[in-house]
């Protein structure tokens, strides 16, 4: 008797797409042997991915039927366990699990996406002995029957068989899991997926068309988040990728400010980041109580006593800033101000004031690149370990307008050298960012030991956090200079200069001087 | 990959059953289980249901361990197989007697199955020979049943000097009680004089069960009809040893 669904790496798959209501036991006869039909049972056949389909993306498959969980690609049952499907990866029990699902989906909340109403019937046949010598799983759907054939060892003829048998039904082999073959028929069944409609870069295009377009398009990819920031407000990514949409239009339209009207760049600027400013908060605290953990981690642990009741305090303020952060997404308010920065862009597609906007694509961003590159030089060389905190923060400001401007412009430059450069800079700016992210968080708890409740143990704790912050602010500091100095040698000015010299006159002494 | 046998010099004390329902318990814990049935009786093959191949192949047997690939069969249980036994294989012992370094055939062909299985399980036949050798050789751990009577503990002791008189391991031999009947008094004597006897001797006892006998009305292990029974219980324990002193 089979307790549970087997599916072993050696099994063979075969499928018969009918839509008749079939009984197997009745029509299947494999001559010579014994027929045991484990009872009929049903199960709801339940795929599950994130809001971005990074699992269907990647050609898995995460399902649950008949009390299993089993992780597959198209054509191999990777996983399986009879644990339930957690919201998120960090919540699956077995560590595996947890490694795969992470580098699946991130912090992305997994949901139920498709039911599929199923039909299991499991086979054995069996030899004048009552020996078991072949065994099928037949899932059988309203758009056809799946079978997955498992041999018993030392019995192939028996094996063959059975398969031969089915064929004469109208099974026809086939190398996908029964998760990848049945999603295949049902494919109409799924949410669609959201591809962020994508602007094309053409090096001879008009950039201030371009420009235009792209803002357009990325304040879009913000807007289809904005249901999920009102509906699901535990997956944090919505929130993440909405804000990350708005900042990246803001930074375009700062990197190209020579396209727009002088003082009309500043405006929309200015819209946008008031548009984002209500976001805030709820970003902060989402960060905050996803970082939990790592804070417990940072003390020791006679210190961390206090720690329970500041991230209490945390989930209040988290509960309550969501609600306004709701209330705010759906105002007719937001509504009007957010489509009046799309209609602006639309306008200034039509319209395309300056000069600079109508040059080529390809001449602006070189030029753009290497105004940044040389600022980021600039900025870069005078700092020394007495340096203040701001001069840096210019620093880290201007490499991640670099980083954007790259990832923006990266289909016009050969792919390899790209990633050369993104590379070296990447490593520059995870020192500044960390640097960043300690001060900052620093500065936050500070704000928050100012209005929290005189409790001892509370600001023991988040005066030794802020302490250990420091710490850790003051480590990274010291590797600044030592990041640039590597980012900054003549290797990456040569590959800066043979990427984005190609057509405009800007000679090598220009750029490093 | 660990070998353990499960040997007596002597027959009927219950060295099938034990051989099948430690493949048992092995497979149900994940382990990758061969059971290699290597008495020409055949038993352990029986209660698995699964039959040999009609031709002789006792000659080909110890060549290489590519020869018994062919004959292994899948039981009904995950993570289970066998390779049953032929009734040609009473000439072992010839077979055995043609062939270089004679005494070390088995240990060298079950190397081959290092790759695909975690534990293979010989149940032997009820004899002191050549074969008997090869096992003592090929083992890890020789699982010896004994009843509780002059005559097992007088074969034990004939098993151990042989051990001795060929410089064999014999920290290898692990016995245990089998087909115990505590209300003998017999029995009780005798197992606690094995008690003291063998150091080595394991704390988990068979008792004589008719549950254990079903074995051959039913053809399969315990696990399978008698859960959670008191020799199913004793069984586990024995396992739960076993498993121990193959580490």
């Amino acid at each position: 008797m089979i307790s549970k669904l087997n599916f072993n790496s050696d099994s063979e798959y075969l499928f018969w797409q009918t839509n008749a209501q079939t009984d197997l036991a009745t029509i299947l006869n494999v001559a010579k042997y014994q027929h045991d039909w484990m009872p009929q049972s049903s199960s709801l056949l339940l795929f599950y991915d994130d809001f971005d389909q990074h699992l269907r993306l990647a050609e898995q498959y995460l399902v649950r039927i008949a009390g299993q969980t089993l992780l597959t690609s198209q054509t191999q049952i990777l996983k399986q366990s009879d644990k339930p499907v957690p919201g998120f990866a960090t919540e699956f029990e077995q560590d595996d699990w947890r490694t795969a699902m992470s580098e699946l989906i991130g912090l992305r909340k997994l949901e139920n996406q498709l039911r599929i109403k199923t039909d299991i019937q499991q086979l054995e046949l069996r030899d004048d002995e009552h020996k078991c010598v072949a065994r099928a799983v037949f899932i059988l759907t309203e758009r056809g029957i799946y079978a997955s054939l498992e041999p018993v060892r030392g019995y192939a003829k028996a094996h063959k068989q059975l398969y031969t048998s089915l064929s004469k039904l109208g099974f026809t082999g086939t190398e996908l899991t029964f998760t990848a073959r049945l999603l295949e028929l049902h494919k109409e069944q799924l949410p669609e997926t959201v591809t962020p409609a994508t602007v094309k870069i053409k090096p001879d295009d008009v950039i201030g068309d371009t420009v235009c377009k792209m803002c357009i398009s990325m304040i879009d990819t913000a807007r289809s988040h904005e249901n999920g920031v009102l509906t699901k407000s535990q997956d944090t990514e919505f929130l993440h990728d909405y804000r990350v949409s708005l900042r990246k239009t803001r930074s375009l339209v700062s990197l190209m400010k020579s396209i727009f009207p002088a003082d009309a760049h500043q405006q929309i600027k200015q819209k946008l980041a008031e548009i984002m400013r209500p976001t805030n908060a709820a970003r902060d605290l989402d960060v905050y109580l996803l970082e939990q953990a790592d804070y417990e981690q940072m003390l020791p642990e006679e210190l961390r006593a206090g720690l329970p009741a500041m991230f209490n305090d945390f989930k209040k303020q988290h509960i309550k800033a969501y609600q306004e952060l709701n209330a705010w997404l759906s105002s007719s308010a937001y509504g009007k101000e957010i489509e009046n920065c799309q209609a602006w862009f639309a306008h200034m597609l039509e319209n395309n004031a300056t000069p600079q906007a109508q040059q080529p694509v390809l001449a602006a961003v070189n030029q753009s690149v290497l105004k940044k590159y040389r600022k980021i030089l600039k900025l870069g060389r005078i700092i020394h370990p007495e340096t203040p905190d701001e001069q840096v923060h210019d620093l880290r400001l201007e490499c991640k307008k670099f980083r954007y401007l790259l990832d923006f412009f990266a289909p016009l430059y050969p792919k390899a050298e790209l990633s050369k450069l993104m590379k070296k800079l990447k490593k520059m700016q995870n020192t500044l960012g960390a640097f960043n992210d300690y001060s900052v968080q620093q500065e936050a708890l500070h704000d928050y030991l100012n209005t929290a409740r005189p409790n001892k143990k509370l600001h023991m704790s988040v005066g030794a956090l802020i302490l250990v912050l420091a710490q850790k602010q003051t480590e990274q500091r010291q590797q600044v200079e030592q990041k640039f100095a590597e980012f900054a040698q003549p290797a990456t000015s040569d590959l800066v200069q043979s990427l984005f010299s190609l057509t405009t006159t800007t000679s090598k002494k220009e750029i490093t001087a | 990959m660990k070998v353990l046998a499960c040997y007596s010099m002597k027959g009927g004390v219950g060295k099938t059953a034990t051989a099948v329902n430690m493949a048992w318990f092995a497979s149900q814990a994940g382990l990758k289980t061969l059971l290699v049935d290597m008495d020409p009786q055949g038993a352990s093959s029986f209660y698995f249901r699964v039959k040999a191949k009609k031709k002789d192949w006792n000659q080909r047997f110890f060549e290489t361990y590519k020869n018994l690939l062919s004959h292994i069969k899948g039981s009904d249980y995950k993570n289970l197989d066998v390779l049953p036994a032929h009734l040609s294989f009473r000439h072992f012992d010839v077979n055995l007697s043609n062939m270089s370094k004679a005494q070390q055939r088995l240990a060298k062909i079950l190397k081959g199955f290092k790759k695909e299985y975690d534990l293979v399980i010989l149940d032997c036949p009820p004899t002191i020979s050549m074969l008997s050798e090869n096992v003592f050789r090929a083992a890890d751990v020789i699982l010896v049943p004994v009843i509780p009577t002059t005559l097992s503990e007088r074969t034990l002791a004939q098993v151990e000097s042989f051990f001795n008189d060929n410089k064999l391991p014999a920290k290898r031999l692990v016995p245990f009680l089998s087909m115990m009947q505590r209300q003998k008094h017999m029995h009780s004597d005798a197992a606690g004089r094995l008690k003291k006897q063998y150091k080595r001797l394991l704390k988990s006892r068979i008792p004589f069960s008719a549950d254990i006998e079903k074995m051959g009305e039913h053809r399969a292990p315990v696990g399978e009809f008698a859960k959670n029974r008191p020799a199913f219980i004793s069984y586990r324990n024995l396992w739960n040893e076993v498993k121990a002193s193959l580490e």
